[in-house]
């Protein structure tokens, strides 16, 4: 069996490792780096920076710590470089032992059953379609010289004194994180009336609280409306509810979202939604049977772990395994600071979905590890089903809180109760003990919090 | 609307989806041709309930589809027009287990929806779908006849064998295998061989079949078969029985409805003849015809199939001595016939050449012993040899 994945990020690589393991002979191929999106452009290198710009702040507020400080961007930036480059080699390095043949360049559908690529023509039994996603673009404000995507930012060659971000989404939270730590003017806008929309509403306030104190200009349910290129910098219209506003930047931001991109693949005529997302069912095979997808071009979210697990799923399908993808939860977790994790249901969703849902929430300052290292704003809330006392969802804001995202996953996956959860004893002192505060909390005895 | 899978009677409790004749956002009117079915027994083609836009369709080809699951949502024509995202309506609660319970139970085909959780808050473990499993296997082992594929390592070798090449068994194929497979393995099969003079039966149908022509029929040897078959049940009725393991009792039919194995393109289809004892030659033969025509061009409804107490394999008609067949699940009896063969045969005291054919019946043992077999094949034997009775 013949297997051709077009794509090597988080899906393509992924799927070409498992198709390895299960027999199946594969050809990847990949128009730019192995690693896609995320290994160079998007979660790597912004988790390389967002690391540098923490350590300079954590320094530079230390009041134990004495002598001027300054943040080198162009020092970051080579740590930025060395962490993808390592990254991307592994890659590559894992995709060559699996004995899995890569061809570089742009693919496009061949006759009959095949792609063509540099010329050349690979004939396959089945197509693993891993093609990902590109950023939407601004109307108001279109990319080009001072105004950047989310790629260019992280790209910049010298650190910018000021910013402007539109979107306010987990791409632009990260990245008015990112600036804020190194002490630049950030602006974030938001069309909707909170940040993370997608979120619990009680993270968008505590993300949105934290954000304007340490110094960002937050502006929700507003827009571009005009800029005009100064020669020194952007000069950006918003339109607010307190009425219409000017910000002077340096440079501008869009991070207004992403979303499928086939490329030479539109033309299998494979059936999308309205978004332009391939359809596809619960083994990841759309609408022709030969065909799968993975990854960001099977619509959102766009989450590499996503695309991880898509990948699989397609891959043991075509090898005759009946796999599905269909979890319980699926963790989103924003790299801002503070940190924020969602996993399952908020509690709205859940009582839309017929639970008995309930809630109850910590303040971080009940953890004294989080007091200790100095990150205790924040909150972590629990969604539970009030009748089968089973865990509905996790929601977390607060420094360090994405190393928590897998075992909240984990609660929800293995329907642990709150009862199962109180009784595990967890480390202290340790952040995960706000899980046995919420068990406990929701069972109306907490140890480390007064009063509910 | 959901369009479920409908109640065909007769423990029809699951089928194979084998072809959608609508894909997703198409429009049906009622009555047009929605999706193909292979049940236990034969294709079926369900006709869409209502009118309206096919919204989603929710089992795929080659999957199967249990009694009462949703096949696809069909929005009502009327309700077309106003499309909105079902937000108010509160889900239906999803079955709690663990995620690799949820893994096994698709693997084993195991529907989750029946298993009883054993984890806390009732969640269901991968203890809980292997005892289920199980208890099914027990039961009616509705999965013994999967296709290999369901481990990890046998997919795995799968690619690499270059000699073989390697089918995914579906459709008729699949009911085939599962049916012969549950026969096999739950009744114990035991068999008794006769041969049988049809010079007589042959020289009588050569007499009729002009007659028979005229009145638009093709009369073959088989509906003498048929008949004297269901005449003998009448006076032999433990063969039309079947054994019920769950409650360990022998349940004997009253109607005598014959299943007549066709090979039919796709493959192995029995039709059945109802009341075949209550039927004359001409009826059976016009009847035998019609259904084997209907199986032919893959247009068998389901109560052509459906029913059978007793079934009949004539599988004389491609040629050998004869054959030993497998049950027909969950009947009690099995009649092979061999081909009619010109033999030397003693007549009285002469030998004289004669069409003989080898009749194989194969019994559940649990039912009847041998003799009681041995009686009912020697009916039948004086039937067919004396064949003017059966016009009676």
């Amino acid at each position: 069996m013949k297997l051709v994945v077009v794509g090597g990020g988080p899906a393509g690589y992924v799927a070409a490792i498992r198709a390895r393991q299960l027999g199946i002979d594969v050809t990847l191929i990949e128009a730019e780096h192995l690693g896609g999106e995320c290994t160079n452009y998007a979660c790597i290198p912004s988790k390389a920076l967002l690391h540098a710009a923490a350590v300079y702040k954590a320094a530079a507020s230390a009041p134990w710590l004495s002598g001027q400080l300054s943040f080198k961007w162009e020092e970051a930036a080579r740590w930025r470089d060395k962490v993808v480059e390592r990254l991307r080699r592994g890659i590559e390095f894992l995709l060559k032992s699996a004995g899995v043949e890569v061809i570089r360049g742009v693919a496009k559908p061949g006759p009959s059953k095949s792609v063509e690529v540099e010329g050349r023509r690979v004939e396959y039994d089945y197509l693993l379609l891993a093609t990902g996603s590109e950023p939407v673009d601004l109307r108001e404000l279109p990319r080009g010289g001072r105004v950047l995507g989310t790629r260019e930012v992280l790209r910049l060659e010298k650190a910018p004194t000021s910013v402007a971000i539109i979107g306010g989404g987990a791409a632009g939270v990260e990245t008015a994180s990112l600036f804020s730590m190194i002490g630049a003017e950030v602006y974030l806008v938001e069309v909707v009336d909170r940040l993370l929309p997608g979120l619990d509403v009680d993270v968008s306030g505590q993300v949105e609280k934290a954000l304007a104190g340490r110094g960002v200009k937050v502006f929700t349910s507003s827009r571009i409306v005009g800029f005009r290129d100064t020669g020194g910098g952007l000069e950006l219209r918003l339109s607010t509810p307190g009425g219409e506003r000017r910000a002077e930047v340096e440079v501008a931001v869009v991070a207004a979202g992403r979303r499928p991109r086939l490329g030479p693949f539109a033309a299998l005529g494979l059936q999308v939604d309205g978004r332009g997302a391939v359809k596809t069912d619960s083994s990841m095979r759309t609408s022709l049977p030969w065909v799968y997808a993975a990854g960001d071009v099977t619509g959102p979210p766009y989450y590499a772990h996503k695309a991880y697990a898509q990948a699989k799923v397609a891959v043991e399908n075509i090898a005759g395994l009946k796999s599905a993808y269909e979890p319980r939860a699926v963790p989103a977790v924003v790299f801002s600071e503070p940190e924020v994790v969602s996993v399952g249901f908020t509690e709205e969703e859940a009582a839309g979905r017929g639970y008995k849902a309930k809630s109850v929430r910590i303040p971080l300052t009940a953890v004294g590890r989080a007091v200790a290292t100095g990150a205790s704003e924040g909150f972590a809330k629990l969604v539970y089903d009030a009748e089968s006392r089973v865990i509905l969802g996790v929601h977390l804001v607060g420094s360090g809180v994405s190393e928590l995202a897998g075992d909240a996953a984990t609660l929800v996956e293995f329907y642990a109760t709150v009862d199962d959860l109180a009784l595990v004893v967890h480390p202290h002192p340790t952040l995960s003990e706000l899980f046995v505060e919420l068990a406990e909390a929701a069972l109306g005895r907490p140890t480390h919090v007064a009063k509910l | 609307m959901e369009f479920k899978f409908p109640d065909l009677g007769e423990g029809l409790v699951e089928g194979e989806v084998v072809k959608w004749h609508v894909k997703e956002g198409d429009y049906v009117k009622e009555g047009d041709p929605l999706v193909d079915v292979m049940t236990e027994k034969a294709a079926v083609t369900l006709p869409a309930p209502t009118s309206g836009r096919v919204v989603k369709i929710l089992v795929g080809e080659g999957q199967v589809v249990k009694l009462g699951q949703t096949l696809c949502v069909i929005e009502p024509a009327g309700e077309a027009a106003a499309e909105k995202p079902q937000t108010a309506q509160p889900a239906p609660r999803e079955v709690a287990a663990m995620p690799a319970a949820r893994r096994l139970a698709r693997e084993l085909g195991v529907d989750l929806t029946e298993v009883r959780g054993t984890g806390p808050g009732g969640v269901i473990t991968v203890e809980d779908v292997k005892k289920f499993a199980e208890g099914l296997k027990g039961k009616e082992a509705p999965k013994a006849a999967e296709p290999p594929r369901a481990t990890e390592t046998k997919a795995a070798e799968a690619p690499h064998t270059a000699e073989a090449e390697v089918m995914p068994v579906r459709g008729v194929r699949r009911a085939v295998a599962e049916k012969m497979t549950k026969a096999k393995r739950l009744i114990p099969h035991a068999y008794h061989l006769e041969e049988v003079d049809l010079t007589e039966l042959l020289r009588l149908r050569e007499r009729l079949k002009a007659e028979a022509e005229r009145r638009g029929v093709r009369l073959t040897a088989l509906p003498f078969f048929v008949r004297a078959v269901a005449q003998a049940l009448r006076e032999y009725p433990m063969l039309n029985s079947e054994y019920d393991e769950e409650k360990n009792v022998i349940v004997v039919k009253k109607e005598i409805n014959i299943g007549v194995a066709v090979d039919a393109d796709q493959g192995l289809v029995v039709v059945v003849v109802k009341n075949a004892d209550k039927k004359g030659i001409l009826e059976l033969a016009r009847e035998i015809g019609t259904l084997a025509e209907k199986a032919r061009a893959g247009k068998l409804d389901v109560q052509d199939v459906r029913g059978s107490t007793f079934t009949i394999s004539n599988i004389g008609a491609v040629g050998g001595l004869g054959g030993l067949s497998i049950l027909n699940y969950p009947e009690a009896a099995i009649m092979a016939v061999g081909r009619a063969k010109k033999k030397p045969w003693v007549v009285g005291d002469r030998i004289e050449i004669r069409d003989i054919a080898l009749v194989a019946v194969s019994f559940d043992h649990r039912v009847v012993d041998g003799a009681y077999v041995a009686r009912f094949v020697n009916r039948v034997k004086e039937l067919l040899e004396r064949p003017e009775a059966l016009l009676l």
